[in-house]
């Protein structure tokens, strides 16, 4: 299959101009000197240690050349070469490759019981036991989310009190403006019902909700108690401050309890903002891109459902939602969970429960 | 001293398809900058290099590009992960595997 990837994508001139791999070149020199200015050098200073990490533009533009010119020719006479190999050798090979192809792509959702529990139960959140993760296989391999893949379930889904998304990919590089130097804080992307599936209420103001996380929506945002602490010396007067993050501008409503970290163990996210700010603190707008998948989805269950059971429907909820979104259509052919936590407390991780589908 | 490695040879390839598997679409300086992230300066990468590396995946037809704009509003290419960039990772990070496991008995062995 790759063969024929590759001579299709060759014959079709996928290869690139060099005037693109300059115009990439300059936009990386100049993201690379803005942050070393962040961190407080000269202009020029920024573009020369820019200049240095990046190494000599001159090399790397002939080896991209080679990469592009030199093996065009002999590598296609290969690849129809080896197509043409394969093809004779297994006349089964075309068929075969197909069904791969719509096997590769099939997933389906699995549900796992939050058991990393020791980060919950140290976490001023309500009843731990009942937090789940929901993750998409592929072939067995965990998947994140695309945001409108956890829009579509949030809204169809019957067997959670809740749902809602962050980003790991957080903000590590969002910038701080307007309060004393630039500087970098950690931000954490999240949807409106973050706060209240958790369960974790605000120590100051309020916390974020549904209304928060809407495209008209002002923007706003919570900080963490260390946050609050550093910056404000704890005063109230926090509430109301903008926080310049990026190109978003968001007024601070709340602060999080104390010891409420997030809901990744080891990441102390100094500020939630809600995910409707996406496009405006990211370089691109991934909240209508099905193909973007970037998201890890946290969900509450129902008290009267069973975790077997809520499996059971998100998968097939997600079947359902799989033809609006081609890239997950496919067969659903297992799922994995994991035992609650309830019924194996000694176990920091349960095992994983192979079960048919 | 310098205690930064160099990129070993050939792994390059695979550091960017797993970042792209990881994270999403980046453009070239995300990806540079997630890399050194996670080396957490034990890498001596000279991120131009990470551009002929993105044109020869491109060409094999395990990621994909668009173009797009950039933090500092620039025109920036974003490249993402094929699915059959997925089966290209998952195969080479299993041989990457097998590779370390392989030199570190030999060394255990020599000692």
């Amino acid at each position: 299959m790759t063969a024929l990837r590759t001579l299709v994508s060759r014959l079709l001139g996928r290869g690139r101009n060099e005037t693109g791999l300059n115009e990439e070149i300059a936009a990386h020199l100049e993201l690379l000197a803005a942050e070393h200015e962040r961190r407080g050098m000269t202009p020029d200073a920024a573009r020369l240690a820019a200049r240095r990490e990046f190494g000599g533009v001159s090399q790397i533009q002939e080896a991209y050349r080679e990469q592009r010119r030199l093996p065009f020719l002999d590598a296609v006479a290969q690849d129809l070469a080896y197509a043409f190999r394969q093809l004779r050798r297994n006349p089964g090979f075309a068929a075969a490759a197909v069904v791969t192809l719509a096997l590769g792509i099939g997933a389906n959702a699995a549900i796992y019981q939050v058991l990393d529990a020791v980060a919950f139960r140290s976490l001023p959140v309500k009843e731990p036991q009942r937090l789940l993760q929901i993750q998409l296989l592929d072939n067995g391999k965990p998947q994140h989310f695309s945001y409108p893949l956890f829009r579509d379930m949030a809204a169809r889904q019957q067997v959670l009190e809740g749902m809602f998304a962050t980003s790991e990919l957080a903000l590590r590089e969002a910038v701080l403006r307007g309060r004393g130097p630039l500087r970098l804080v950690s931000g954490s992307l999240v949807t409106g019902g973050f706060f209240r599936v958790l369960g974790v209420p605000a120590r100051l103001g309020r916390v974020l909700g549904e209304d928060d996380d809407r495209p008209a929506a002002p923007p706003v945002a919570v900080i963490s108690y260390a946050f609050w602490d550093r910056e404000f010396g704890r005063s109230a007067d926090a509430i109301g401050k903008t926080l310049q993050i990026n190109q978003a501008a968001a007024t601070i409503v709340g602060v999080a309890p104390p010891g409420f970290f997030g809901e990744t163990m080891g990441s102390a996210p100094d500020a939630w903002l809600p995910m409707s700010l996406q496009p405006q603190v990211m370089p691109m707008d991934w909240l209508d891109a099905p193909y973007s998948s970037w998201l890890t989805v946290l969900a509450r269950l129902r008290p009267d459902v069973a975790p077997r059971q809520a499996q059971a429907a998100l998968d097939a909820l997600y079947r359902q939602l799989a033809h609006l979104n081609p890239r997950t259509e496919g067969t659903s052919t297992g799922c994995n969970w994991n035992r609650p936590a309830a019924a194996s407390p000694n176990c920091r991780r349960a095992s994983r429960t192979r079960c048919g589908s | 001293m310098d205690n930064r490695s160099e990129v070993p040879y050939g792994t390059l390839d695979l550091m960017v398809l797993k970042t792209l598997e990881g994270m999403g679409p980046l453009h070239g300086y995300g990806i540079a900058r997630r890399i050194e992230q996670v080396a957490a300066g034990s890498l001596a990468l000279n991120q131009g290099t990470i551009y002929p590396a993105l044109l020869r995946l491109e060409q094999r037809g395990w990621i994909a590009s668009e173009w797009g704009t950039s933090e500092n509003n620039r025109r920036a290419r974003f490249y993402s992960m094929t699915s059959a960039g997925r089966k290209q990772l998952a195969a080479e990070a299993e041989s990457w595997s097998r590779t370390v496991a392989m030199v570190n008995r030999l060394l255990e062995g020599e000692s």
